[in-house]
């Protein structure tokens, strides 16, 4: 009798765990059968980092309304370290994303690596070689492209054209580090530097600049960070922090964490280096107020040496395990001719030679266009020169690290590129 | 024999739904990122991933940035013991205080809840080498060239351990309060009968009474300094240099940053080991020093 009770009661448990079973496998065929096929209806869901509101949201409502069929979502991810986290964990687990953004070529590669990105040589109905020029390049990855680079990225100098007026200084438009230097001296006052750089974390301008023609590599397979070039550029950026005292000084701007976009709005300096995206800000003058008007300059050159050319970038993939590569494939053709225009007012300018490059430039400036300098502001977006190449995120940290230590008067130049040559070429032993 | 299966049977299938939990997010995942450390697999989805055995923990101690994340987590540990020294003088004032005791209580308490970042931001304002309270104060009282704290390699580390030891004094003293409330009365009395000074009753009664909660904060509190890096994260990223960077956040660049996620998981391996040195080390030591009532 009583093994008889036992055997209901252990029945009665195991029923629920059958029950819940099931439901649980009930649920997870549900689910995927909601996901690929509910009326017909294509979604389409498209990652990027520019928040929804700063034009994403305008350019899939605009896509939305002239593709009823296909319906494309935006879902935002933060372009730092966890956002891209982010992001690829999506494409992991591959349900919740068609469309990506890659920022950087490192990103990418990681991607194509772990075969999360479909490759677009299967579609011949696009040249992106010829739409995008050859700077398209830097984002061939086993010579072939797993995305589209869409915008021209242009890193320049804001320069307070009040203050350069004031100094008597012309808006260079071609010029050298040791012009550069110059100016920067003659822009401090009491109250104000001469330059300041926007922090990206990247390699900075002036390593970019001095090994554009040489390479980081040298022909030996060895690091070249022991050109001429760099001992001069180190010494440059030296000599403004600590004897001109043109540029706060690297270790105060990390303590501090000073924003160097704010400085300049606040006119606590004259030039600011950065990049295209900035302009969001310029161009917001009820949250960022200013009463001085900004020109643009390149980044300048050493002598003899060539410029850093605009690289192309917001890579637009698509994910590898999506359900409907030809409608995503659409959607970048459209995206990339001009579709994007909505991004404008954010510095984004189309990188396809067929898209409306004007328009999108008097759309990025529309009702400030009086506070710049408009022809320098276009020659920005005309730049042309030598592709940098793309340095792994190692060599690019290890770079700033020896560089923080040199600027913060911890090691001499010298030892500074002892050091960065030996880091080097121990990682490219590896 | 059979009843007594069907016994052990139902027991197993009610602990069943725990052990599923612990196995899927905890055992596996250990296990996983051992086996990781032996591979050069780069993140979710690599193709190219192989079996390279020991080469992580060989390129480990080739590696000098690894290196110096070990000495800079030894530098780290340093606030520890300072805070939880600290802490027992606090909570034996807090203790003895009769008015304002509990506001200052929560005062102690508050850095704790707050935010990292937001303590990180604070603290940067705070120790600005040129124009921080904390430097113009220095200057104010004559000394001419005070430290640049987070700017320099050679101070951003006791910087990072002087926040922390704020950061985690108010936890340690709740603890420690609320471990004072079991010291008989009865014990300090007598000593104070027999003629003992205030801080002689603190060292040679107080102390021992509370020293197993002592053992608990240290215990805690080193294990903690291993795997957290948010403060650091926040504050420096790791530099000037490379002069704050420790263990914890060189696994996460590693893992997330550069996606060698097998030689992040060697180093994490190797962390793992240290922790449980440590730990085991404090356990011997404990005999000679705790007393358990």
């Amino acid at each position: 009798m009583k093994k008889h009770k036992y055997r209901i009661k252990s029945f009665l448990l195991i029923v629920p765990c059958f029950i819940v079973f099931a439901f649980l496998i009930g649920c997870n065929s549900e689910g995927s059968q909601n996901g690929s096929a509910s009326n017909d209806e294509v979604v389409l869901y498209l990652w990027g980092g520019v928040p929804a509101e700063a034009g994403p949201q305008e350019v899939v409502d605009q896509w939305n309304e002239e593709n009823p069929d296909i319906k494309v979502e935006y879902t935002r991810f933060v372009n730092d370290d966890d956002g891209n986290l982010r992001l690829n964990t999506a494409l992991q687990t591959g349900d919740s994303v068609d469309l990506f953004m890659s920022y950087a070529p490192n990103y990418l590669q990681d991607r194509v690596e772990s075969g999360f990105v479909l490759d677009l040589a299967q579609f011949d109905d696009y040249d992106i070689d010829e739409k995008m020029g050859e700077e398209a390049q830097l984002w061939k990855i086993d010579d072939t492209y797993y995305g589209v680079p869409t915008k021209q990225s242009a890193n320049f100098i804001y320069l307070n054209k009040t203050a350069l007026d004031e100094a008597g200084l012309p808006i260079p438009e071609q010029w050298t580090w040791t012009e550069f230097k110059e100016y920067a001296e003659k822009l401090t006052t009491d109250t104000r530097l001469g330059y300041s750089q926007f922090d990206t974390g990247g390699t900075p301008e002036y390593v970019t600049s001095a090994l554009i023609d040489e390479g980081y590599v040298n022909a030996e397979g060895t690091s070249n960070f022991d050109h001429e070039n760099m001992t001069e550029a180190l010494e440059i950026m030296y000599g403004m922090m600590h004897v001109d005292q043109s540029m706060m000084p690297l270790g105060e701007q990390i303590a501090t964490g000073a924003a160097a976009d704010q400085m300049f709005f606040n006119e606590e300096v004259a030039m600011l280096g950065a990049f295209e995206g900035l302009l969001r800000m310029t161009n917001d003058i009820e949250e960022y107020p200013r009463d001085f008007e900004i020109a643009f300059a390149p980044f300048p050159t050493f002598d003899g040496g060539s410029q850093v050319a605009p690289i192309l970038g917001d890579t637009l993939s698509i994910a590898a395990n999506t359900d409907y590569p030809e409608e995503a494939w659409e959607f970048i053709k459209w995206y990339s001719e001009g579709g994007m225009l909505p991004l404008a007012s954010g510095g984004r300018v189309p990188a396809s030679k067929d898209a409306p490059v004007d328009e999108a430039i008097t759309q990025m400036v529309e009702g400030v266009e009086d506070t710049y300098d408009m022809p320098s502001l276009e020659r920005m977006f005309n730049q042309s020169g030598v592709t940098a190449d793309v340095m792994p995120l190692q060599i690019v940290d290890l770079l700033n690290q020896e560089l923080e230590r040199y600027f913060i008067g911890e090691q001499d130049a010298d030892q500074t590129i002892e050091n960065l040559v030996d880091r080097h070429n121990q990682y490219l032993e590896n | 024999m059979g009843w007594m299966r069907r016994q052990r049977l139902i027991g197993y299938l009610f602990i069943l739904p725990s052990i599923i939990g612990v196995l899927t997010f905890f055992t596996f995942p250990l296990l996983f990122s051992v086996i990781l450390a032996f591979t050069n697999w780069s993140g979710p989805g690599g193709i190219n991933t192989e079996f390279i055995g020991t080469t992580n923990f060989i390129n480990m101690f080739n590696d000098s940035i690894f290196l110096t994340t070990i000495k800079n987590t030894g530098i780290y540990l340093l606030h520890v013991p300072i805070s939880v020294g600290l802490a027992f003088i606090v909570a034996i004032i807090l203790n003895r205080m009769v008015y304002m005791r509990n506001t200052l209580r929560a005062m102690f308490f508050l850095p704790y809840i707050t935010s990292s970042i937001a303590i990180a931001f604070v603290w940067m304002l705070l120790l600005s080498p040129s124009n921080g309270p904390v430097n113009e104060t220095l200057r104010a009282i004559g000394i001419t060239n005070p430290p640049s704290w987070l700017a320099s390699g050679d101070t951003a580390m006791h910087a990072i351990n002087l926040m922390s030891v704020w950061f985690i004094l108010g936890f340690n003293v709740i603890i420690f309060l609320a471990a004072l409330q079991n010291v008989p009365a009865e014990l300090e009395e007598a000593a104070r009968v027999d003629g003992a000074k205030f801080w002689h009753i603190q060292l040679f009664i107080t102390f021992p009474l509370v020293s197993p909660i002592t053992f608990f904060l240290l215990i805690i509190g080193f294990i903690n300094t291993f795997k957290n890096f948010g403060l650091i994260h926040a504050l420096t990223g790791g530099g000037p240099g490379d002069s704050t960077n420790v263990l914890a956040l060189y696994v996460y660049q590693n893992a997330f940053r550069y996606y060698e996620l097998g030689y992040a998981s060697a180093i994490a391996v190797i962390l793992f080991i240290i922790i449980l040195i440590v730990t085991l080390i404090q356990w011997y030591i404990q005999r000679k020093w705790v007393y358990y009532q």
